[in-house]
């Protein structure tokens, strides 16, 4: 486990925030934490799935204000579950493209899905949560690995 | 009332008896004892070493109390019983004397038997010698006094001083992370690498002990020892290192 591509794909992440609203705030990073069991899941949920030394999730949760305000600085004037659904769909695509970025070799990255609000996901029971602010909201960056089977 | 020495009792447990309300002479609690629902009263006078008029008047105390009743026989009963058939001549016959005595006298053991089964014997307690059986002499202790061995079962009573007990050890968590993440260059790493440490142990076992979430400057105090072993494991696995001294407090 490289703590560099980790860290690539935490940074590369918080930057897509920080560029979609130049003029406020950058994201603020909040000390890290484990978790063990219940995994940390707000409204919605962009999971990319990796495989390679270890196997599990990288995935971002976020309220629905938080897409929302993506969704304006997108110009998008829709807040309907629809229009949500959609934003988290096109940030499971960022994340997959950040995680292609940070981790190229050793790691298989699978095709992105989405988490929307009562879906209950199979996320790994051991998280490594990097928690982040943005324009008043929490979200949280999270890597849910377990050992890969022999 | 007149009693006719080929009358065979047996004995009746009255409450009052149970209760210990009865109180007897010691020739009445004897022939009490004696009766087998088997032989007549003279036979157990004579073994008891009674006059015939005195067997008669002790076993009148007993019915009056209601601990003995007379014995319905058959007609072959009764029959054998005139003319002495079931006798104490039928077997051990001894004085009573020396039917207690027997206890004492190593050469002549009595066996008490168990109590006869409800099927057997349905009137309560009874008392006889069975046999004489001639068991071997016990061979003489060589010493009246022998002292007993130390005792040798660290869980037997001693005389030495108690030990104290030893206290479980107790495992800090921050002081466990800080010393796993100080093989880390950087900060993401060293939590990354706390992160494997982590992986290798079962959330049941962190749960149990009041962990489901863990920030890297949080700490908490371990003596289950059951986590302390996986953690130790996992810190092996991860590190190629044991556990080290300063992470225990």
């Amino acid at each position: 486990m490289d703590a560099d591509q980790f860290r690539i794909f935490r940074d590369i992440t918080l930057n897509y925030f920080g560029k979609m609203a130049p003029r406020e705030e950058p994201p603020t990073m909040e000390d890290a934490f484990m978790l063990f069991g219940e995994p940390v899941l707000l409204d919605y949920a962009s999971v990319v799935s990796i495989s390679g030394p270890y196997s599990g999730s990288l995935y971002l949760t976020s309220n629905a204000h938080t897409l929302g305000r993506l969704l304006a600085l997108y110009g998008e004037t829709r807040r309907d579950p629809d229009a949500l659904s959609d934003m988290c769909r096109e940030l499971s695509n960022v994340l997959s493209g950040n995680a292609s970025h940070a981790f190229g070799t050793g790691w298989k990255i699978s095709v992105p899905t989405s988490i929307e609000p009562g879906q209950r996901p199979d996320l790994p029971m051991t998280s490594y949560v990097w928690p982040f602010a943005w324009l008043g909201d929490r979200s949280f960056l999270v890597v849910g690995l377990q050992e890969a089977s022999p | 009332m007149n009693l006719l020495p080929t009358t065979i009792f047996e004995v009746q447990t009255p409450p009052d008896l149970l209760a210990g309300n009865i109180q007897l002479r010691a020739k009445e609690w004897l022939l009490w004892a004696m009766l087998d629902g088997e032989r007549s009263l003279q036979a157990h006078s004579e073994a008891l070493d009674f006059a015939t008029e005195e067997g008669q008047q002790v076993m009148e105390t007993l019915l009056s109390l209601g601990l003995a009743q007379e014995k319905r026989l058959g007609p072959q009963q009764a029959a054998r019983q005139q003319v002495g058939a079931v006798d104490s001549s039928r077997e051990d016959k001894m004085p009573f004397r020396d039917f207690l005595k027997a206890g004492v006298k190593p050469e002549v053991p009595t066996i008490l038997q168990p109590l006869p089964t409800p099927e057997e014997k349905p009137q309560g307690y009874r008392l006889r010698a069975t046999s004489r059986v001639q068991l071997p002499t016990p061979p003489p202790p060589t010493k009246l006094f022998q002292p007993l061995e130390l005792p040798t079962n660290k869980d037997m009573p001693t005389t030495e001083p108690a030990q104290q007990p030893v206290a479980p050890r107790e495992l800090s968590i921050l002081k466990l992370m800080r010393f796993i993440m100080s093989r880390s260059n950087d900060q993401v790493a060293g939590q990354l690498l706390v992160y494997r440490v982590f992986l290798g142990v079962k959330s049941e076992l962190l749960h149990r002990n009041g962990i489901t979430a863990l920030r890297f400057h949080e700490d908490h105090r371990i003596s289950d020892e059951v986590l302390i072993e996986e953690l130790g494991q996992s810190v092996q696995k991860q590190l190629g290192v044991r556990l080290p001294d300063n992470v225990f407090l």
